[in-house]
């Protein structure tokens, strides 16, 4: 049993129980999505916050039951998940993934799930949001960047508002953004007034929260962008 | 409990590779601490997040396994954990606390692991991650909020700095600060000066994001300081 590597005395406190209890914990967990898919990236089973990722807000676990993704996702992003589930099962090892979904930066960790003779092997997903600068936690992992992003309220942005809030969200100031972008300071200050104006006035205090929510850097400014349809279009 | 039905619909779900697969994903995740732990105040296993969360960084899980509580916590702290493991005992359902711990905001859930009556502990899992403030994944969940608090960073500060920092974490204004604590304007900007003078001079970017990783509240200023 793989758990059983961490400790030599494991097998008196992990027992069957325990794992019981694990499964049972990371179900209702609010703050990490669990979801188990399968080689055809069609959802098995989703806790909440999962159904949130997958669908969108105020989706259910029971509209994750037999969701396939190819629904709601654009197909060059639906082929990328399929080539890393391919990976995984390849390899019998964990994938990251990260992306942003509804303007919040996710990593998703793949594990594979020992399938019996002939069936179709499935896969554990665990997905947290992880806001900007915290990506030291993945380093011993590899890390898959999709190329597909949905930005949520972000989406009103034009490619260099992006960057310039990606850079913002770094703590620079509007001198440091325009010597990294090549842009004079006046520009820079214009493209913040504008951001600031598309996002409901917020200040820079605001503007800085959310480009670290969504993790935003400079590569994300030029991704393509995608909607998810939510709850009521599936 | 929707995992309770799922299970009857799907049966493979409940095999032993999926527990074991599922065991596995959640004890090596980098950002998810685990820990069995049992009400005479010891941790009996954990996995390496949870040592980082609660030792540092170098921390590893052989420091905390098997030992008493007591080796590296407060006393405050041992005495509320142990009265929350006492209430998930009686009432067999799990709670979700809210610690700042090392300076950052952290929720744990505490579970039952379901033990022999003649055992001489009971054991429980508590599962932790940290989490900024706002985590909108926790807005509608009944979460305990932790009294004692371990500021980290901002343990220089002052209750009354700490409350401004809070303010600045929401996005306010000096004056909008000014007005919601009955303080002047440039009394604000005078704590907002001595506290990025005691944070190495961080800028009102800097102060936020250091508020926004300890989710810290007004409330979070009086709390017991360990």
């Amino acid at each position: 049993m793989p758990g059983n590597s961490h400790q030599p005395h494991d097998k008196n406190i992990v027992g069957r129980e325990v794992r019981e209890v694990a499964w049972d914990a990371l179900a209702s967990d609010p703050t990490v999505g669990l979801s188990i898919v399968d080689e055809d990236a069609r959802t098995l089973f989703c806790n909440a916050r999962a159904a949130e990722y997958y669908i969108g807000p105020g989706a259910t676990p029971e509209q994750c039951f037999g969701f396939g993704w190819a629904s709601n996702l654009p197909a060059k992003a639906l082929e990328l998940r399929k080539e890393i589930l391919a990976k995984v099962k390849a390899q019998n090892g964990p994938m990251v993934v990260r992306t942003i979904l509804a303007g919040k930066q996710i990593y998703a960790v793949i594990y594979p799930i020992p399938s019996h003779n002939g069936e179709k092997m499935q896969f554990v997903h665990i997905l947290r949001s992880i806001p900007g600068g915290a990506t030291e936690y993945f380093k011993s992992m590899p890390v898959i960047e999709t190329e597909e992003i949905d930005l949520g309220p972000l989406n009103v942005l034009s490619p260099r508002e992006l960057e310039v809030l990606a850079l913002v969200g770094q703590n620079l100031s509007s001198k440091e953004i325009g010597a990294i972008l090549h842009r004079s300071e006046k520009t820079v200050e214009n493209h913040r007034y504008s951001i600031s104006k598309k996002l409901e006035g917020a200040s820079a205090v605001e503007l800085a929260a959310i480009a670290r929510q969504a993790g935003l850097t400079l590569k994300d400014a030029t991704r393509r962008k995608f909607k998810r349809r939510g709850p009521s279009g599936s | 409990m929707t995992e309770q039905s799922h299970k009857s619909n799907n049966p493979s779900l409940v095999d032993t590779n999926l527990r074991a697969a599922v065991w596995e994903s959640l004890t090596l995740d980098p950002t998810i601490g685990v820990a069995i732990v049992t009400d005479e105040a010891r941790t009996l296993w954990c996995n390496k997040r949870q040592a980082e969360i609660f030792g540092g960084d170098n921390a590893t899980a052989e420091l905390f396994n098997g030992r008493l509580w007591s080796t590296y916590f407060p006393q405050d702290w041992i005495e509320e954990r142990l009265k929350l493991l006492a209430e998930v005992k009686a009432t067999g359902k799990a709670i979700v606390l809210r610690t700042i711990w090392q300076g950052k905001q952290q929720f744990s859930q505490i579970r039952l692991i379901p033990d022999r009556e003649d055992n001489e502990f009971q054991r429980f899992l508590v599962v932790t991650r940290r989490q900024p403030a706002g985590a909108h994944e926790v807005a509608n969940q009944d979460v305990r909020m932790s009294e004692v608090a371990m500021l980290g960073e901002l343990s220089s500060l002052t209750e009354r700095e700490l409350e401004v920092l809070a303010l600045i974490g929401q996005g306010l204004t000096s004056k909008e600060i000014a007005a919601l604590l009955h303080r002047s304007e440039k009394t604000i900007e005078n704590h907002r000066y001595s506290l990025s003078k005691k944070l190495e001079g961080a800028s009102a970017v800097a102060l936020s994001a250091m508020a926004a990783q300890a989710g810290l509240t007004m409330d979070d200023s009086k709390r017991k300081r360990v």
